[in-house]
């Protein structure tokens, strides 16, 4: 394992987003400050889905507030298709605006109840002056049938009169109308039932493969994220802890905080074996962090090392970066195939000091 | 027969049948309906529900949004609004006693010390503006009468028994003050603390992040271990009914639609619903970016009376004209296995 | 429902239609009638200076809903737009309206009136004017608590992401969820309206004579109210109805709202 931070790659050709060093700063009245964002730095390739996964208070949402402008980011820059985003003027910004679109996670609120559908999905066109009469309602129509609506019956029709994942669609529609090649998703299935979810899911994947659409998916539900993403990232308290292909995070975790979230995800098997890795105490709050490593006050596997030096994302091999200074072993090799219903069993493998 | 003592709680009731063991039916709730009244006509939220829970065993309640699992919980200690409608064949017979037909004062000494419940959101369970201790011993003494001395110290304990360390403090702070997970972890505290034989929690997890939801859930087993308490959870995760419940009840459009023992209801479910949404879960462990199933459609919403057949024909895969024409009644196939439909799964 | 509308449609023709009506017309003094009660030529009686009562309540009926309608239609409009302006903004903007909306509520509306009126002189222009510049801070104060839970909506931000300005979130998505509190704030405002034109013109602050208006007649049959009560008590009674009348009409209307399963709620 290499121990020395890995120098970022030349911009790739295939890159589509690149995040580089996002801080998100809130205010808290008076002098206090919080950092909800300390230093996050990510790529997605065109057509790729990265899922942002973390506990509440981790910033994954504040991420993908400031990634759309929605909030202020307090340093960092974000790169879309070779732009940085933070140079670029109001009237510019409205431009970019239409390359990244975002859904969000309550869906009846993301619909303005006095609406028609038709207008809902019109409305981004109109704000841009790329509406015309002739063109834009079967583009519209167009954008309700990918995402598995029948345009007839709908257009017509207000929010209030669709079930909740029905308004999921509409909205992933009307974030399709511009065109983007890039999708925010945040927490988008959280707050709908069971059976429901699948059929968002798989008009997600469905819209990833047939128009290449690359996803930026926030949620705290590892199963979820098991089925949409190619790259995981971890958060906690602010930071990436790891972030790599999405079998190697979710199969073989390296950071002892993934390891710990994973084997808190209920299964739906009553077989299953269960071993939790469990963690001591509570959270931090943001507002007075631990020294050294912000998840040793919790972390089953801490050493004196980790109270005085702050862990960097280092390579663990397999495309897999994580900030740890004892994480779990990956090896390059293929692990054994597990069975389907077992869950497997997560043991921390004995902390091997790395050569300084 | 002393009120204030503490281990003897249990054998302090004077409402209690004499000492029963387990295996024996603690609640057992007969053919519940509820309506409430609207402008377009009485809401069917329950229809015809019978369920019998025995003591020490856990029960989940599973269902979506709309399946009536919350109102069948709140019917159990009288919590619905007052223009609910209860059927008037209705029974729920909690130890030998028809909690329907007792009186709201009787009601209330059955609330928090024989039956407790824990809800949902803490945020909204817990008055934010009183303390931790205040609200934590309040029950000990509107139902035990203890002095508020002995309550105190009672209610140390209690947080303790809940994994909250240095609870001297945290009586002393306010609601807003104690992360998600630790105010749940109040709730529960004040439900146990009369010691109740039922514990009903209504989706006590769902806000919580999932590894506080992993810690609250170890706890409420660990406290009905060592409480002896029967428990009722009504959740819409089926993960964590897996873990938890040693019996599951599926509800769907205000009916109970599958019941029986945890491995029967996941490897050889019935109903065709259940199995449904058994499938369209997405699991940790599947291929990445796998299909997942669907259910089409929606349930339905009955205003009135509903109309004869099986509430789920219209999105079945395994509907003929029967299911249609008559509502299937909810019957017991395999021992202890008992669901709703005309044309159920088969299993070897 | 059905009564309060019967009676603001009565008050709405006699207010609209009063000049063609059969009445004779309310200067006229018919000095032998005077202080007569109810009678054939005078179906509600005369006043003190033998004009016929329901003539001049008919006349005065038009005053009463022109201030009615109009002053809160000048406080609907611009506190609403001081109201959005100020949820949606921060800074300077929003501290500068609600300090003036804070001053404007703590000045003594009634005052404030008399002031205007008094220095631009009585005329009924001049007491719309000043009654709706006084609803104004009540209409802002509603459109920014109507204004600020809207600001975080999704389908707000959803507008910004696709490029939305400003003004377009402010009228074109906002807006039009607050629609119908406001209006039905306005129904209430328009019975206060009412009794603050009749309390005007009570104070001889108000329309000029001869101009008839509720308040004036009330005003005017103060004196004699042991001799000749009804002089006094009808135009009384016909703003105690007109009042009473919108106010169940916006009490319907908000259950109306709240019974719909469109909106937020």
């Amino acid at each position: 394992m290499k121990t020395a931070p890995v120098a970022l790659d030349a911009v790739a050709p295939g890159l589509l987003i690149r995040v580089e060093n996002l801080q998100v700063t809130y205010a808290l009245g008076g002098t206090q400050r919080m950092r909800a964002v300390d230093g996050v730095s990510f790529d997605i390739a065109r057509g790729e889905t990265l899922a942002l996964v973390g506990e509440s208070g981790c910033g994954k949402s504040s991420v993908a507030r400031a990634l759309m402008q929605l909030a202020p980011a307090s340093g960092g820059d974000i790169h879309l298709e070779g732009q940085s985003l933070a140079r670029l003027k109001r009237s510019q910004l409205k431009q970019m605006r239409r390359r990244f679109q975002m859904i969000f996670q309550d869906p009846i609120s993301s619909l303005n109840p006095k609406r028609r559908v038709r207008d809902i999905l019109a409305a981004p066109l109109k704000v841009n002056g790329l509406y015309d009469k002739q063109k834009s309602e079967p583009r519209i129509r167009e954008a309700l049938e990918l995402v598995g609506l029948d345009a007839a019956s709908v257009m017509d029709r207000y929010p209030h009169e669709f079930s909740g994942g029905q308004c999921q669609r509409i909205s992933i529609a009307r974030a399709l109308i511009l065109d983007p090649a890039l999708l925010v998703c945040d927490e988008p299935v959280s707050a709908l039932d069971v059976s429901v979810r699948a059929q968002v899911l798989n008009v997600l994947n469905d819209l990833r493969r047939r128009l290449g659409l690359a996803m930026l998916f926030i949620s705290h539900d590892l199963a979820v994220v098991r089925n949409v993403a190619d790259r995981v990232a971890v958060m906690y308290l602010g930071r990436i802890v790891e972030i790599g292909e999405a079998d190697a995070v979710l199969r073989t975790p390296a950071h002892p905080y993934t390891a710990a979230l994973l084997s808190a995800v209920p299964v739906a098997d009553p077989d299953a074996a269960r071993e939790r890795i469990r963690l001591k105490g509570e959270m931090p709050s943001p507002m007075s962090l631990p020294s050294g490593c912000r998840f040793r006050t919790r972390c089953p596997a801490a050493q004196p090392r980790c109270a005085s030096d702050d862990p960097v994302l280092i390579d663990a091999g397999d495309d897999c970066r994580v900030a740890c200074h004892f994480p779990f072993s990956v090896t390059s090799t293929v692990a054994a195939p597990r069975t389907p219903t077992a869950a497997p069993a997560f043991v921390p493998h004995t902390p091997q000091e790395t050569a300084p | 027969m002393t009120r204030e003592s503490q281990p003897g709680l249990r054998s302090d009731r004077s409402m209690a049948a004499p000492d029963a063991g387990h295996g024996e039916v603690l609640l057992s709730v007969q053919n519940l309906g509820v309506r409430f009244p609207t402008p377009r006509g009485d809401l069917q939220a329950l229809d015809d529900v019978s369920i019998d829970l025995r003591r020490s065993r856990t029960l989940a309640i599973v269902g979506e949004s709309g399946s009536g699992k919350s109102v069948l919980s709140r019917s159990i200690l009288r919590l619905l609004p007052s223009k609910a409608l209860v059927s008037p064949t209705a029974r729920i017979v909690f130890d030998g006693i028809d909690l329907l037909a007792q009186s709201q004062a009787q009601m209330q000494k059955v609330r928090g010390r024989r039956i407790a419940m824990v809800f949902q959101d803490p945020m909204t369970a817990l008055n934010p503006v009183r303390t931790i201790g205040s609200q934590l011993v309040e029950g000990l003494r509107l139902h035990l009468n203890m002095p508020s001395a002995a309550a105190y110290q009672r209610g140390l304990e209690l947080l303790q028994q809940v994994g909250i360390n240095s609870p001297e403090r945290r009586l002393s702070q306010y609601p807003h003050e104690l992360s998600g997970g630790m105010r749940q972890r109040v709730v529960i505290a004040m439900a146990i603390a009369c010691q109740p034989e039922l514990l009903i929690a209504d989706e006590p997890t769902t806000a919580l992040d999932v590894t506080v939801q992993a810690e609250i859930l170890e706890l409420l087993q660990r406290l009905q271990r060592e409480h002896d308490m029967t428990m009722i959870l009504i959740t819409h995760d089926l993960g964590v009914a897996a873990g938890f419940a040693d019996e599951i009840a599926v509800m769907y459009a205000g009916q109970l639609v599958e019941r029986a023992v945890t491995q029967d209801v996941f490897k050889t479910p019935r109903m065709p619903y259940a199995a449904a949404l058994l499938r369209s879960i997405p699991r940790l462990h599947d291929a990445p970016h796998a299909e997942l199933f669907t259910i089409g459609g929606r349930p339905p919403t009955t205003y009135g009376d509903a109309p004869a057949g099986c509430r789920y024909a219209a999105r079945c895969e395994r509907r003929v004209a029967r299911c249609d024409a008559e509502t299937p009644p909810i019957a017991e196939g395999p021992p202890g296995h008992a669901f709703r439909c005309w044309r159920p799964l088969e299993w070897q | 429902m059905g009564l309060p509308l019967v009676w603001l449609a009565v008050v709405f023709v006699c207010a609209f239609g009063a000049d063609v009506m059969p009445f004779p017309p309310p200067s006229d003094m018919d000095f032998a009638a005077a202080e007569q009660g109810p009678s054939l030529a005078h179906p509600l009686g005369a006043d003190l200076d033998g004009r016929d009562v329901l003539s001049r309540l008919a006349h005065g009926a038009r005053i009463s809903l022109t201030v009615s309608l109009i002053a809160p239609l000048i406080g609907l409009v611009i506190g609403t737009v001081l109201g959005l302006l100020s949820a949606y903004y921060s800074g300077l903007v929003r501290t500068g309206i609600l300090a003036v909306v804070d001053a404007m509520l703590a000045f003594p509306s009634l005052v404030f009136a008399l002031a205007l009126t008094v220095v631009l002189g009585p005329s009924v222009q001049n007491v719309t004017l000043a009654l709706g510049i006084m609803s104004v801070p009540a209409f802002a104060r509603i459109a920014r608590a109507n204004a600020l839970p809207l600001m975080s909506r999704e389908f707000v931000l959803a507008a910004r992401t696709a490029g939305a300005g400003d003004a377009y979130i402010m009228f074109r998505e906002i807006l039009p969820n607050m629609v119908m509190s406001l209006l039905t704030y306005a129904l209430t405002m328009m019975s206060i309206m009412i009794v603050a034109e009749g309390s005007l013109s009570f104070l001889g602050v108000g329309v000029p004579p001869p101009t008839p208006s509720w308040g004036s007649m009330i005003a005017e049959g103060r004196e004699s109210l042991e001799r000749v009560p009804h002089v006094s008590m009808i135009p009384a009674a016909a703003m105690f109805l007109t009042v009473l009348s919108l106010n169940l009409l916006g009490d319907s209307l908000r259950q109306f709202k709240s019974g719909k399963s469109g909106g937020l709620s």
